[in-house]
């Protein structure tokens, strides 16, 4: 269970960008995370992956205040959050079997167990033929589904995706979701951020809808507006 | 891939070696190792040198009695023998001086031969008279004294014990060795600064791919052994290649400049003890830079949440 509490964040001496956030997010819940331009999300995002520390308020993670965490259980943490962020940042030094190998070796995985379970989500993702490829020599596209294949390679309890269907047709923006519905029924608990009302409208999944700094909680369907609980 | 990524282990990830400034980085390490090499040789020549002279030197003295009187008189052969002979019998006596020789009248000629030329002529002429001896004290007083003891025996005798010049070569010594290691300082200082700039520049350059990796969970050990596996794979062939570079050039200096057989020469030999005391400088090198690049890791690593 994710569950942030009265939480504020501010750069440097500015404005608050996120004011008195507050939700809980239930194992192997989905939600979306929506909002105008400006509003916070990528803020958001930023705690919830734990790039960021909030300025006011508690966030607890997996049972865990994540104040009272050192660096090194920090970094376990973050190993439990996959992340697939809209330009993809894909390592382009890397092949597309190390790019996605990469969290596996961040949790010191043997190289017999890390051959194996890259290759076999690289055939799923039908990237198969393609692991030994530079990304920067493959489609937006597929480079997408090494961004989402090194995001669930280390089976994580969150998985976050930033915009994922803004690069994407629709067909394919759909498929995608398809993945994400997948994953979540194996138990992943989901945020997606998007812009793309069609999605959330086609997905009946809670939304988190963020207005300068204020969340807001959305129920599918009948769109009750909350603030707190989800 | 790369060359750097095939040696590397698999546990490199990050492309620290691309994009530029690692060649410099190379090179400056190289020459500045070099530098501190060449000085350092220097450094332990020139202390070789001093060594041989002060053992060859130190605690010797000698006594010239001129030939001529204080009006311009050559003294009879008696006369002379005469001074000289009491002035052997006075530093026999005493505790402090040893070995006392009269140098023959063959090798004074010898002496002053490159001055007055090598024939028999200056065998003719009144040589003055020269004792060595070995004098125990450098007592200042001690030495005073016994001047004024030699002068009432003969009065126009000069006594030298080398200590004085020796003295005055020694503080020179030393004030070269004082540059040399502010120069050393200097220099380390500098390298200092460079291994310390290259790793802030090469996270601010991968500031991307460094904040991805730790946004995925890599723990700082792992970021730090990705700087770790850069500096080393760069520094310790640049290290060795300035070892390698300084002892070719000190070797063409002293082949071409100081190849005089003499003691009284600092000699540049790249022999067994000059490379286990140079070896010293690139491992320092070495060492400083996984210092220097794993606390500068560590500081700017401790700006990330």
């Amino acid at each position: 269970m994710i569950k942030f509490s009265h939480i504020g964040l501010r750069y440097g001496i500015g404005p608050e960008v996120l004011s008195d956030v507050n939700f809980t997010l239930e194992p192997g819940s989905f939600h979306f995370l929506s909002g105008p331009s400006g509003s916070g999300k990528t803020s958001l995002m930023s705690l919830l992956y734990l790039g960021l520390k909030p300025t006011r308020g508690e966030i607890s993670m997996f049972g865990h205040d994540i104040k009272s965490l050192s660096r090194e259980q920090l970094a376990y943490m973050r190993q439990k959050v996959g992340v697939v962020f809209q330009d993809f940042r894909l390592l382009n030094n890397l092949t597309a079997f190390e790019n996605v190998a990469l969290p596996l070796r961040l949790s010191n995985k043997s190289e017999k167990q890390i051959r194996s379970d890259v290759s076999e989500l690289l055939e799923w993702v039908e990237l198969g033929d393609y692991m030994h490829r530079n990304p920067m020599t493959l489609s937006g596209g597929q480079q997408q589904r090494i961004a989402i294949a090194r995001a669930v390679i280390s089976k994580p309890r969150l998985l976050l995706a930033d915009e994922p269907t803004g690069n994407l047709d629709d067909t394919i923006g759909y498929k995608l979701m398809g993945l994400f519905e997948q994953l979540n029924r194996m138990g992943t608990t989901m945020v997606i951020a998007t812009h793309n009302q069609q999605i959330m409208d086609q997905f009946y999944h809670k939304k988190l809808v963020l207005n300068d700094g204020i969340l807001t909680v959305e129920e599918p369907r009948n769109m009750v507006h909350a603030q707190g609980e989800v | 891939m790369s060359l750097f990524q095939r040696i590397t282990p698999k546990s490199y990830i990050l492309p620290l070696h691309k994009r530029s400034g690692s060649v410099q980085f190379f090179t400056i390490i190289m020459l500045m190792t070099a530098m501190l090499v060449i000085i350092g040789a220097v450094q332990i020549s020139l202390m070789n040198t001093v060594q041989k002279w002060k053992s060859l030197i130190e605690h010797q003295a000698s006594i010239e009695i001129p030939s001529l009187d204080e009006n311009g008189r050559a003294y009879s052969s008696d006369e002379l023998n005469m001074m000289t002979q009491r002035v052997v019998a006075l530093l026999e006596n005493i505790d402090y001086t040893r070995d006392v020789q009269i140098e023959s009248t063959e090798q004074i000629a010898k002496l002053i031969g490159p001055w007055l030329g090598n024939d028999n002529k200056v065998l003719d002429m009144n040589l003055p008279v020269l004792i060595n001896f070995n004098i125990q004290t450098d007592d200042k007083s001690f030495i005073d004294q016994l001047t004024s003891r030699i002068k009432k025996l003969a009065p126009r005798a000069r006594l030298q014990t080398h200590q004085k010049w020796l003295d005055k070569f020694l503080q020179l010594v030393r004030g070269i060795h004082g540059i040399g290691l502010l120069i050393v300082s200097v220099t380390l200082v500098a390298t200092l600064f460079v291994i310390s700039s290259t790793v802030r520049a090469r996270m601010a350059i991968y500031k991307k791919e460094l904040s991805l990796i730790h946004i995925m969970g890599a723990h700082d050990r792992f970021i730090l052994r990705q700087f770790l596996i850069y500096l080393s794979y760069l520094t310790v062939p640049a290290a060795f290649l300035g070892l390698i570079l300084a002892f070719v050039m000190m070797s063409i200096i002293s082949a071409l400049f100081l190849n005089a057989d003499t003691a009284f020469i600092p000699h540049f030999g790249v022999n067994g003890g000059y490379l286990i005391k140079l070896l010293f400088i690139p491992l320092v090198i070495c060492f400083m830079s996984i210092a220097i690049g794993s606390y500068t890791v560590i500081n700017e690593m401790k700006k990330m949440p």
